[in-house]
């Protein structure tokens, strides 16, 4: 054969095996055709991409596929709250005047920092929290207490959480999105969602005796009872040894704050820190 | 010695004593990549077996009646490729049709299947040991049941190593290649049990 019959031969035969295989994968593709919605790519474009999982679907993309199916409302994104529902809502044609995304963000529920909460024993090796509760290498005395490793630090997706110097977890208002990850890592569970508003919280998780918690911390609450008598409103009720203030009863008076004798009740300004961070 | 045996044989051979992750390092890439969990391995082994058995009877038949009448047998190696490209093509639509978990899962693996150096190298095998077509199919099924193994394995070690201490040195692929080279060296010895 000469060198030009080699090359028609070699190019025919592989352009017949393209061609052939190219009929083959193109009937395929026809048998199993996926339908796809377009709208869903175009929605997961607005969405934040964050994949936080805070809407209650697995990742952004599963968000776009239930509002293009409509069997998701468009103001589910905490992320990227009511700007991103208003641009859904542009996109899709609907009207919307009054879209309210409610604001979530995670407060974390111990005051028990280094220098308050009494050790009992020196940890060394690796830092974790999940790996500290698990195996029950904690530090400190409370067992219901931060163990302050910052595991929440590492989850949060937003980097709205930092350690302080009194290893307790701050959380930076103006970033957080109330995606609730941090609620579910942290194996104490120390953070609570809670609407962005002002609140009185029960700073404590620590449900023993008041002379157990009193062995345990110096912020801890000691089920005095005091909150309770106190408040003009009656909207304090001891549940399992830690006050459970009502929402919709306290008028942020700050009494309990105040009478509190180890200050584990304390009033949360996230609402006006949130405002005035935006000024 | 009977067909039967003979087949066990090769399929032996080609699964264990030849196992072509442990003994021939062939794979690894995937083999790494796709052992985070039980069903992520699991999935590309189905994968890779649908592929590997139907590329290389497809490659055996293009090889045997199309290239070595035309006198091309330079061309297997190109044309090889295309007929497994082909059918990961297939497995991917399919796939992304019946199983979009699992598809969305397997990522950038699944196209990979195409440079998966096993499929290749089992379509070259086959041409080179001179198998006829039931010695060809039964080689690269063995091959590819092999090739799930491994990646069982691996992905089972793996989940338990999740809960483990493992010291900072030694964490992720390091540890996992240590692992692998024990495994390797264990199916050494079953380098005897076909002939």
């Amino acid at each position: 054969m000469s060198l030009t019959q080699i090359v028609i031969a070699s190019s025919g035969v592989m352009l017949l095996l393209g061609a052939i295989f190219g009929v083959v994968l193109g009937y395929f593709a026809k048998m199993f055709k996926t339908q796809e919605n377009p709208l869903v790519e175009q929605i997961s474009e607005i969405l934040p991409g964050a994949n936080c999982g805070a809407c209650g679907f697995s990742g952004c993309r599963a968000l776009a596929e239930a509002i293009a199916n409509g069997k998701a409302s468009i103001n589910l994104c905490r992320v990227g709250g009511e700007e991103t529902a208003r641009n859904i809502a542009k996109f899709l044609g609907i009207e919307a005047e009054n879209i309210s995304v409610e604001k979530y963000i995670a407060i974390p529920l111990c005051q028990g920092g280094d220098s308050l909460a009494l050790k009992n024993a020196v940890v060394s090796g690796i830092k974790s929290c999940k790996v500290a509760n698990n195996l029950n290498l904690t530090e400190k005395v409370c067992n219901f207490g931060c163990l302050g490793y910052g595991d929440c630090v590492l989850v949060c997706p937003f980097n709205a959480i930092r350690m302080n110097e009194e290893k307790l977890p701050e959380v930076d208002l103006e970033l957080c999105t109330g995606c609730g990850i941090c609620v579910k890592e942290c194996p104490r569970k120390i953070f609570a969602l809670f609407p962005l508003s002002d609140k009185v919280l029960a700073l404590c998780k620590n449900p023993e005796k008041g002379s157990a918690v009193r062995s345990a911390c110096k912020v801890g609450c000691i089920t005095c009872y005091v909150c309770e008598k106190k408040c003009p409103e009656n909207a304090i009720k001891m549940t399992n040894n830690l006050p459970v203030i009502d929402i919709d009863k306290c008028n942020l008076c700050g009494i309990c704050v105040e009478v509190c004798p180890t200050k584990a009740i304390s009033l949360i300004k996230a609402l006006s820190a949130k405002e005035n961070a935006k000024k | 010695m009977g067909e039967i045996q003979h087949l066990m044989n090769i399929f032996i051979n080609a699964a264990f004593a030849q196992n072509f992750v442990f003994i021939r390092f062939l794979a690894l890439c995937s083999f790494v990549g796709m052992t985070t969990s039980m069903s992520n391995a699991v999935g590309m082994g189905g994968a890779v077996t649908f592929v590997t058995v139907m590329a290389s009877v497809i490659s055996y038949a293009v090889f045997q009646f199309i290239l070595i009448p035309l006198h091309l047998g330079y061309l297997q190696t190109i044309a090889f490729i295309l007929t497994i490209a082909v059918f990961v093509q297939l497995v991917e639509i399919y796939l992304k049709k019946v199983v979009p978990s699992l598809y969305r899962a397997m990522g950038i693996y699944l196209p990979l299947i195409a440079t998966n150096c096993m499929i290749l190298a089992i379509a070259l095998l086959n041409v080179t040991e001179g198998f006829n077509l039931l010695e060809a199919t039964v080689f690269s099924f063995g091959a590819s049941i092999g090739y799930v193994l491994a990646l069982v394995v691996l992905a089972g070690i793996r989940e338990r190593l999740n809960y483990a201490k493992i010291p900072s040195i030694f964490k992720g692929y390091p540890l996992i290649f240590f692992i692998a080279a024990f495994i390797a060296v264990a199916f050494m010895g079953l380098q005897g049990i076909a002939r």
